[in-house]
C-alpha cells in the first residue's frame, strides 16, 4: 500500500547539508504492523515525515519516491497532501507534549478534523471511538486537555487519529512517557485496533512495544536502514551486529541480562563514511566494511552476512 | 488577586494623599491668589471671597491638618470635587463631559492599533523567513523613535495644513448638530481620523512586535505540529490554533494598556484640541487650576488601576487552562 | 546601521559641547527678518522673531542632552540605591521598597512629571532631568532587585563569603560588575524615554526654558506663532522635530548594539 522507493533527504544547515536519510527502500504491507526501531537521531522522524508531506522547511527530498498505491507523495501540491493527511495516513503523537490545543475541548479537536476533510462530522462516531478507547464520551468531549490524566489524553489521542477512517495509522512514541500500567492498557487498546485490519507504523526506541505490537521490524542506523525482518526473527535471531546490540541492551529481552549499547559514537551525518554507516562501531569490522556500503539483501546490510 | 486588589488600594490612596499634599505645599498660596481673583471678578469683600474659594477648592488652612484630610476623604467619598476656577463649574461635570470622549478615542485607536498589529505579527511569525520579517522590525524601530505627539504635528502638517484632507481641530464640526444624523457622524470620523493615526502608528509596530513574539513561541508546540499533520485548512490553524493561544497574553496586556491611555493623552489632545480628559489635564496645570488638575489626576490613577486589575482578571477568564 | 547610531550620537554630543562656542546665538528680534529662508546667512532659515533657527537648534542641543543624560544618571542612580537596597536588605524593609515600586509603576507618571515640573517652575535643566527622574527608576529598580537575588546564590558569591570579604567589597567588587551592562542599556533608554517626556512637557509650554530648547521651538511653532500653518514657518516647526526623531533613533540604535554586545546570543552571522 504504502512503499518507500531509494529514499533520500538531507538538511540544509550552515556549513554542510546534514544527511538523515540515505536511500531508503521500505514497504508498508496492508495489514500489517512495521515497527521503525532505532536510536534518536536515526531519522524515524523525517522517514514518518516524508509521508506525511511534514518535512520541516530546511529538509531537501535528494532522491526517491514515496509511493501510496502508485501516487509519488513527494510530486503532490500542498492541497492534495493536506487532504491525503489524516483521512488517508494518521497518527498517534506523544500526548505527554502537548499534543492537543490548550485552548480547544478535547470534543472540538475532534470535529475540526472532520470539517476541514468534508467528512460527515457525525457526533455518533465521536462517541463510538472514545467509547472504543475506554472513555467516557460524555466527561471527554466537554473537557480541556488539561482537565485529562496523560493516559487519558493519549488515549483520546488514538480516538482522534482514527476519526476519519484512515488506511494507514502512524504510532509515535504512542507509549512514552507514561507509567507501566497506563502502558499496557494502550497496548490492549492498538492490539483490538490491530485486529480490525489496520495497516500501522510504529516508531518507537521502547523494545516492549515493538514486541507487543510488531509483525515486521525495520532497524534504522543513521539514516540507513540495516536489517527488515519479522519481529519473532528480529528477537530470536538478530543478524545484523547493530541490531544485536540493540536487542541485546534492552533489559528483560533476554533474561534480564543488561549489556551495554554500542560503544562510540554514531557518524557524523554531514560526512557520511564511504563504507557501511555501522563500521565505526562495529566489533566485527573488517577490511571490505571500510571499502564500500553493503546493500541491503536478504533483510540485512552486512558484508559477513552475505 | 488578593495581594493586586491590595496594591490598587494602595496605590489609589497615595494618588489621593498627593494631591492633597499638592494644594497644601505648593509654592505661593493658592487660596490667596483665587481669593484675589473672585474679589475682582465677583466685588466681593476679601474676607468674603477668601470664603468662597475656600468652598470652590476644598481646601481650608485655618482648619487642622488631620481635620482637613478628613473633609478632603468625605468630600471625595461624595463625588465633591470642587468646582473649577476656571471653568466655574463643578469638576465631576467636566470630567463627565471629558470623558466619553476620551474613552471615545482611546478605544478607536487601542482597537484599531491592536486588531492590526496583532494580525501583521501573526502573519509575520507564520511566514517565517520573509521580506516582512525585517520590513516589521524597522517599521517598529523607525516609528519608536518618534513620540506620537511629534507624529500627530507631522500628521497634521501633512494631512491636514498641506493637503487639507482633514479638519485641524476638535471633535466635531461646529455646524453639525451632535445626535444620532449623518453630518454629525461623518464629521466626527473626519475629526477622530487624525488623533486615532497619531496613536496607532507606532503601536501597531509595538503589538506587531509582541504579536510575532509570542506567535513564534506557539508556533513551536507540539499541537500546531498535530494540527497540520491533521490536514486543517490554514485559516484554522491560524485562527483556532495559533491565534487562540498566542492572544492570551496579548489581550490582558491590551487592558492594562488601555487603562493607561484612558487617562488622556495631554499632548495629542491638546495638539489636536480634543476635548478629552488630557486636554483638560494640561489645561489646568497650565492655569493652575487645582481642583480639576486633583480630580483628573484621580481619575487617570482610577482608570490604570483598573486597567491593571481587569488585565490580571482577564488572563484568568480567558485561558482555559485556569478553568478547574 | 549600528555604527550609523553610534556616529549620530558623537555627533550630537560634539555639536552640544563645542557647537556653542563656534556658533554665535543672537538672541535679539528682528522682525523685518521673520521667517525667512534657507539662505547662507541663516541655514535652516528664521523663527517668528526673525531669529536664525541653525543657532538655536546648536544652543538648545545643550539642554536637550542635559536633561536626558542627567535623568538618566540620576533614575539609574536611584534604582541601584532602592533596587540594590531592597534585595541585600531583605525582611520587611525590602516588603515595604517593593510596594512602593509597585506604586510608583503604577501612577501616571506624565502627568505627575507634567504637574511638579510645572508647579515647582522648574528653570534649568539639570533640576528638570532630577524631577523627571524621580519617576524613571522604578522598572529598573525591579529588575535590579531580581537580579542582585539571583546573584546572591551564585557560587562566587558563597566564595567570595567563605573568604570573609566585607559587604561593601562584595557589593562592590562581585554584585555592580555583573550589573554593569544592564544598567549601561537602561540608562540610554530611560534618557531616550526622558527626551520624550521633556520635549512633551516643554511643548505644552508648562515650562518655561530658553527658547531656543528644542521643546520651546516646537511650543512656540505649533501653538504659538502659527509656523504650523505658514508655508514659510515650516522650516522652524521642522528643524527641532527632525532633530529630536534623529537623536532618539540614534538613541535605539546605540541600545540594540549595546544589547548585542553584551548578550553574544543576538549577534548575528
Amino acid at each position: 500500500m504504502l512503499s518507500i522507493r531509494n529514499l533520500s533527504i538531507d538538511y540544509e544547515l550552515p556549513g554542510a547539508p546534514l544527511s538523515v536519510l540515505r536511500d531508503v527502500t521500505l514497504d508498508f504491507p496492508q495489514g500489517q504492523v512495521t515497527a521503525l526501531i532505532g536510536e534518536s537521531g536515526s531519522g524515524k522522524t523525517t522517514l514518518t515525515g516524508a509521508v506525511l508531506g511534514l518535512l520541516s522547511s530546511n529538509a531537501r527530498v535528494r532522491g526517491g519516491q514515496v509511493l501510496w498505491k502508485e501516487e509519488n507523495l513527494l510530486r503532490q501540491d500542498p492541497e492534495r497532501l493536506r487532504q491525503f493527511r489524516w483521512r488517508q495516513a494518521s497518527v498517534v503523537f506523544q500526548a505527554a507534549q502537548g499534543a492537543w490545543n490548550p485552548s480547544l475541548t478535547i470534543g472540538a479537536q475532534m470535529l475540526d478534523t472532520c470539517l476541514d476533510h468534508g467528512f460527515p462530522a457525525h457526533a455518533q462516531r465521536r462517541e463510538q471511538l472514545l467509547k472504543q478507547v475506554r472513555l467516557t464520551p460524555e466527561r471527554v468531549i466537554s473537557a480541556y486537555p488539561h482537565q485529562l490524566s496523560g493516559g487519558m489524553r493519549q488515549r483520546a489521542l488514538i480516538a482522534l487519529a482514527l476519526m476519519l477512517e484512515p488506511e494507514l495509522l502512524i504510532l509515535d512514541e504512542p507509549t512514552t512517557a507514561l507509567d507501566l500500567i497506563t502502558q499496557s492498557y494502550i497496548f490492549d487498546i492498538l492490539s483490538e485496533i490491530h485486529q480490525t485490519g489496520l495497516t500501522m507504523i510504529l516508531v518507537t526506541h521502547d523494545l516492549a512495544a515493538v514486541a507487543r505490537l510488531a509483525d515486521r521490524v525495520a532497524v534504522l542506523y543513521a539514516g540507513t536502514l540495516v536489517e527488515l525482518d519479522t519481529a519473532q526473527e528480529i528477537f530470536e535471531n538478530p543478524r545484523h551486529p547493530y541490531t544485536q546490540v540493540l536487542i541485546r541492551s534492552a533489559p528483560g529481552v533476554h533474561g534480564g541480562e543488561v549489556a551495554r549499547g554500542a560503544e562510540g559514537l554514531p557518524p557524523d551525518l554531514r560526512d557520511r563514511p564511504r563504507g557501511c554507516i555501522f563500521a565505526s562501531r562495529c566489533k566485527e569490522v573488517e577490511e571490505r566494511c571500510r571499502a564500500a556500503s553493503p546493500p541491503l539483501e536478504n533483510g540485512v546490510a552486512c558484508w559477513r552476512r552475505k | 488577586m488578593k495581594k493586586r486588589l491590595l496594591l490598587s488600594l494602595l496605590t489609589v490612596w497615595v494618588a489621593l494623599t498627593f494631591t492633597f499634599v499638592l494644594v497644601r505645599q505648593m509654592p505661593g498660596d493658592v487660596l490667596h491668589t483665587l481669593a484675589l481673583q473672585l474679589q475682582n471678578t465677583h466685588g466681593l469683600a476679601y474676607a468674603q471671597a477668601r470664603e468662597m474659594a475656600k468652598l470652590q477648592i476644598c481646601y481650608d488652612p485655618d482648619e487642622p491638618i488631620f481635620s482637613q484630610y478628613c473633609t478632603y476623604l468625605s468630600n471625595l467619598a461624595h463625588a465633591n470635587l470642587g468646582r473649577s476656577t476656571t471653568y466655574r463649574i463643578p469638576v465631576t461635570q467636566i470630567l463627565a463631559s471629558a470623558l466619553p470622549w476620551t474613552v471615545f478615542i482611546t478605544f478607536l485607536s487601542a482597537g484599531f492599533s491592536f486588531a492590526l498589529g496583532v494580525t501583521l505579527g501573526f502573519w509575520t511569525a507564520w511566514r517565517r523567513g520573509t521580506w516582512l520579517d525585517p520590513a516589521l522590525t524597522f517599521y517598529a524601530t523607525l516609528t519608536q523613535a518618534i513620540p506620537d505627539f511629534l507624529l500627530g504635528v507631522m500628521l497634521l502638517l501633512v494631512l491636514g495644513v498641506q493637503l487639507q484632507w482633514l479638519p485641524l481641530r476638535g471633535a466635531y464640526s461646529a455646524e453639525t448638530d451632535p445626535g444620532f444624523n449623518l453630518p454629525f457622524l461623518v464629521s466626527l470620523g473626519q475629526h477622530a481620523i487624525l488623533p486615532v493615526l497619531a496613536f496607532s502608528i507606532p503601536a501597531i509596530g509595538s503589538w506587531a512586535l509582541s504579536a510575532k513574539a509570542t506567535a513564534t513561541s506557539v508556533l513551536g508546540e507540539d499541537y500546531l505540529q498535530v494540527a497540520r499533520a491533521k490536514g486543517l485548512k490554514p485559516w484554522r490553524i491560524l485562527r483556532d490554533y495559533l491565534g487562540r493561544n498566542a492572544i492570551v497574553p496579548l489581550i490582558s496586556s491590551l487592558a492594562t494598556n488601555l487603562g493607561a491611555l484612558l487617562g488622556g493623552s495631554m499632548l495629542i489632545e491638546t495638539l489636536f484640541g480634543f476635548p478629552g480628559l488630557g486636554y483638560f489635564l494640561a489645561q489646568s496645570i497650565g492655569t493652575r487650576d487645582y481642583p480639576l488638575m486633583q480630580g483628573l489626576f484621580l481619575l487617570s490613577t482610577l482608570a490604570i488601576v483598573a486597567g491593571n486589575l481587569s488585565a490580571e482578571w482577564l488572563s484568568r477568564r480567558i485561558d482555559p487552562r485556569s478553568r478547574r | 546601521m549600528k555604527r550609523a547610531g553610534w556616529a549620530v550620537l558623537l555627533t550630537f554630543i560634539l555639536l552640544a559641547l563645542l557647537g556653542p562656542m563656534l556658533i554665535e546665538l543672537d538672541g535679539t528680534a528682528h522682525y523685518e527678518e521673520r521667517f525667512a529662508a534657507v539662505s547662507w546667512k541663516h541655514w535652516l532659515g528664521t523663527d517668528y522673531a526673525g531669529r536664525d533657527v541653525w543657532a538655536q537648534l546648536v544652543h538648545g542641543s545643550r539642554d536637550i542632552m542635559l536633561i536626558a543624560f542627567s535623568t538618566g544618571a540620576f533614575a539609574v542612580l536611584l534604582a541601584l540605591l532602592i533596587g540594590v537596597g531592597s534585595a541585600l536588605a531583605g525582611g520587611a524593609l525590602d516588603a515595604l521598597l517593593v510596594g512602593a515600586i509597585d506604586v510608583f509603576l503604577t501612577v501616571p507618571s506624565f502627568p505627575l512629571m507634567a504637574i511638579l515640573s510645572a508647579l515647582f517652575r522648574v528653570g534649568n535643566p539639570i533640576t528638570f532631568g532630577l524631577l523627571l527622574a524621580l519617576w524613571s527608576w522604578p522598572g529598573l529598580a525591579r529588575s535590579l532587585r531580581a537580579q542582585v537575588q539571583v546573584l546572591q546564590h551564585r557560587e562566587f558569591m558563597e566564595v567570595a563569603r567563605l573568604m570573609r570579604m566585607g559587604p561593601w567589597h562584595i557589593l562592590w567588587g562581585e554584585i555592580f560588575p555583573n550589573l554593569v551592562p544592564y544598567l549601561s542599556l537602561n540608562f540610554i533608554l530611560i534618557a531616550r524615554n526622558a527626551i520624550t517626556a521633556s520635549v512633551g512637557i516643554m511643548m505644552l509650554g508648562l515650562v518655561p526654558l530658553r527658547v531656543e530648547n528644542w521643546g520651546m521651538m516646537l511650543n512656540l511653532a505649533a501653538f504659538q506663532s502659527g509656523a504650523l500653518f505658514l508655508p514659510q514657518g515650516r522650516l522652524y516647526l521642522l528643524a527641532p522635530l527632525s532633530a529630536i526623531v534623529i537623536f532618539q533613533y540614534s538613541l535605539i540604535l546605540v541600545a540594540s548594539s549595546l544589547e548585542e554586545y553584551f548578550d553574544p546570543r543576538l549577534r548575528r552571522g
